[in-house]
């Protein structure tokens, strides 16, 4: 849909980001030392920290991802809820404690605390920065698709944009102003939701029956590039035509026209009862031009609230084992991918001891997973507003959140625009400790004193964050969700067996643990990049072709490749065993 | 690695060792708790869709299965956090 973008938006947007950037240059002025420019000197406060950790968390995978993937099918969107909630649970009972026993201001210096070994820094600060770079693109997607209907602006210049405030907040100030935009970030979106979701409630469910929300809709791009929709060229004025906004409901039980305000229970018993179009998308090229037709489709609401209508997941419900392998890969990577994310586990050494460390954690699962249960509420009232934008399903929420006026929408987008900030952030942090620490002191042993390392640090910011605009630009139209289901896979493969045995099993070695992380890493990896969902997306072949040509039976690696992990190194830890192994 | 290690102390409380042996048993039960019941939530959805489409007091098991799963989350982490804090404030008999 075209952007119409809003004045009150732009500047409620304009006063958050200043505010944020107000926030970093305060607490920026206070970071000297290297300890407080990783690890804010351990001084957070340990609610503050959880708050923050949900902050760091709640990316724009979730927001806008989440929201968006439950607004066009449903329960779907509401498993990478689950999944990505659960993984907290491993991070609070069998990683918190012990890493934070164990590590200074990285990943590597956890593994290390046991051996003292350059293989293994070299390996942990890799992996820290391909994770860290992949969980940064859909980020950076994300920010692209929020700025364009929201200022009007290309997508490319909002992930400038992104890239540009971030890198500015990081290299003045580090961890401790990205905890507080963290903080803040965290308590907004929580707050806001929460607003939001009242507002649907009391709004209720009531059918839409206008003719047109049974027609179809077609966006025809030409080889010159121009657009037709619906058979007119692309535009607001006479003569022309743009995408019409959907989401509507069909049929409501006992002949019912509108509910009034309802209760939660009474939305989702409502619902289930009631019929809801979806869209669904076929794409089609030929001769260069590219067809996209979206067909309405009545759906009960049964079918709705139980798992199985969004491709990734379609044949679910089926007999193929494939498509069940497949989710039980994609839950299992976001199930141990949590506990397994540099950016995350960065956050363990803030605080200042493990007690303060473990109540962090509980305030953070607790703010995310009431977040979580409000986007269910968020993404189900999107599904049925008449808001939703066929060609960018990221946009759900906030343009959900216009539908009750223009204050919300601009609150709305602004939160979603600092929750890419305090995301990016948060990672661009964990990434230049990477390199800092890990892989110029660690591994190429570079000599550097206390202040040579925050202004490295601080440079490599600037690098990283130059690095992610232009991947931001080049991922441009992507999924934000299946970009982060990729960092989650690596993630898992690569880091999580390697905390877990070193935790748990006496017979690790260093070189168990350095081959597990390049084994994992470059397993996921590979497998990603010759899956037929990459084939498809990425590199944009034809679906049937893609099918063809994939290396890889289904999509999510997690279900083979952290195993893989696991088997790597435990084969390489017997194998070096005599010489090196905790046990002597 | 000698140099990572000599800024101001991360961690420096001093940890009484069956403490710790016990919040870590803690921790290791309700995890295997919450992951069994994650894993019978993985595992319904793959191969008995038929179970989780059925409807309890007008919403599906689905919904409310997953709506458990945070729940239980929650639940679990203020119950260790307050089973670990516990001991710690009770006097220790043994102390002379």
């Amino acid at each position: 849909m075209i952007p119409q973008p809003s004045p009150l938006a732009v500047v409620v947007f304009l006063v958050f980001v200043l505010l944020t950037l107000g926030l970093s240059f305060y607490f920026g002025a206070k970071a000297r030392s290297a300890a407080s420019y990783f690890a804010a000197g351990g001084q957070i406060h340990w609610f503050v920290n959880g708050v923050a950790f949900a902050g760091d968390y709640l990316s724009a995978a979730s927001f806008l991802g989440i929201c968006g993937m439950l607004s066009r099918y449903g329960y779907d969107g509401f498993l990478y809820s689950i999944g990505f909630l659960a993984g907290w649970v491993v991070a609070l009972f069998v990683i918190a404690e012990p890493l934070k026993r164990l590590g200074r201001y990285t990943f590597a210096d956890a593994l290390n605390s046991r051996f003292q070994s350059r293989g293994i820094t070299l390996a942990a600060g890799v992996s820290a920065l391909v994770v860290s770079v992949f969980y940064l693109i859909p980020q950076m997607v994300g920010a692209g698709s929020l700025i364009y209907p929201l200022l009007g602006l290309p997508h490319w210049l909002g992930v400038v944009i992104v890239g540009v405030v971030v890198t500015l907040i990081v290299t003045t100030a580090g961890m401790v102003s990205t905890t507080y935009v963290q903080f803040l970030k965290g308590s907004l979106l929580v707050v806001f939701s929460g607003v939001l979701t009242v507002l649907i409630l009391l709004r209720g469910l009531t059918v839409d029956d206008r003719p047109e929300v049974n027609e179809p809709q077609i966006i025809v791009t030409q080889a010159d590039g121009t657009v037709l929709v619906n058979g007119l060229p692309r535009g607001l004025d006479e003569g022309h035509a743009d995408l019409r906004p959907v989401g509507s409901i069909s049929r409501l039980p006992n002949g019912l026209w509108s509910t009034g305000p309802v209760t939660p229970w009474g939305y989702l018993q409502t619902l289930q009862q009631s019929e809801v179009v979806l869209w669904s998308e076929k794409t089609e090229t030929s001769a260069g031009i590219k067809t996209q037709t979206f067909t309405p489709k009545p759906t009960p609401g049964t079918d709705i609230l139980r798992p199985g209508l969004s491709p990734l997941f379609k044949d679910l419900r089926g007999d193929s084992l494939v498509a069940k392998l497949n989710f039980i890969s994609l839950m299992l990577a976001l199930f141990a991918g949590t506990a397994s994310l540099p950016h995350v586990l960065i956050r363990y050494y803030t605080v200042k001891d493990q007690s303060a460390a473990r109540l962090s954690t509980v305030v953070g699962i607790g703010t995310i997973g009431l977040f979580y249960v409000l986007t269910l509420f968020l993404g189900l009232g999107a599904m049925t507003s008449g808001t939703m934008d066929l060609s960018d399903s990221n946009m759900a929420a906030p343009l959900l959140a216009r539908s009750f006026g223009d204050w919300l929408f601009a609150i709305i987008s602004a939160i979603a625009f600092t929750t890419v900030l305090g995301t990016v952030s948060g990672l661009i942090v964990a990434a230049s400790g990477a390199v800092v620490h890990d892989l110029l002191t660690g591994v190429a042993r570079v000599p550097l004193n206390d202040h040579q390392k925050v202004r490295i640090g601080k440079l490599s910011s600037l690098v990283i964050g130059a690095i992610s605009i232009v991947l931001g630009i080049c991922f441009q139209g992507m999924n934000a969700g299946f970009l982060v289901g990729w960092a989650f896979s690596v993630a898992a493969s690569a880091n999580l067996p390697s905390l877990l045995m070193i935790l748990f099993w006496r017979g690790t070695t260093k070189q168990g643990v350095a081959a597990a992380i390049f084994v994992g890493m470059l397993s996921s990896l590979g497998w990603i990049l010759l899956s037929a969902e990459t084939m498809q997306k990425v590199y944009g072949f034809p679906a049937e072709q893609a099918q063809n040509w994939a290396m890889v039976p289904f999509s999510q690696p997690g279900l083979v490749t952290i195993p893989l992990g696991f088997l790597t190194l435990i084969l390489v830890s017997l194998a070096t065993r005599s010489r090196n192994s905790l046990a002597t | 690695m000698g140099s990572l290690l000599e800024h101001a102390p991360v961690d420096s409380e001093p940890e009484d060792e069956a403490l710790r042996r016990r919040n870590t048993r803690l921790g290791y039960t309700l995890f295997a708790l919450y992951f069994l019941t994650y894993a019978v939530f993985v595992g319904l959805n793959a191969f008995a869709p038929d179970v989780v489409a059925r409807s309890v007091g007008g919403i599906t098991v689905a919904v409310w299965y997953g709506l458990g799963l945070i729940g239980l989350a929650m639940v679990l982490a203020v119950l260790y956090a307050w089973l670990c804090h516990a001991p710690e404030r009770q006097p220790r008999d043994d102390v002379t």
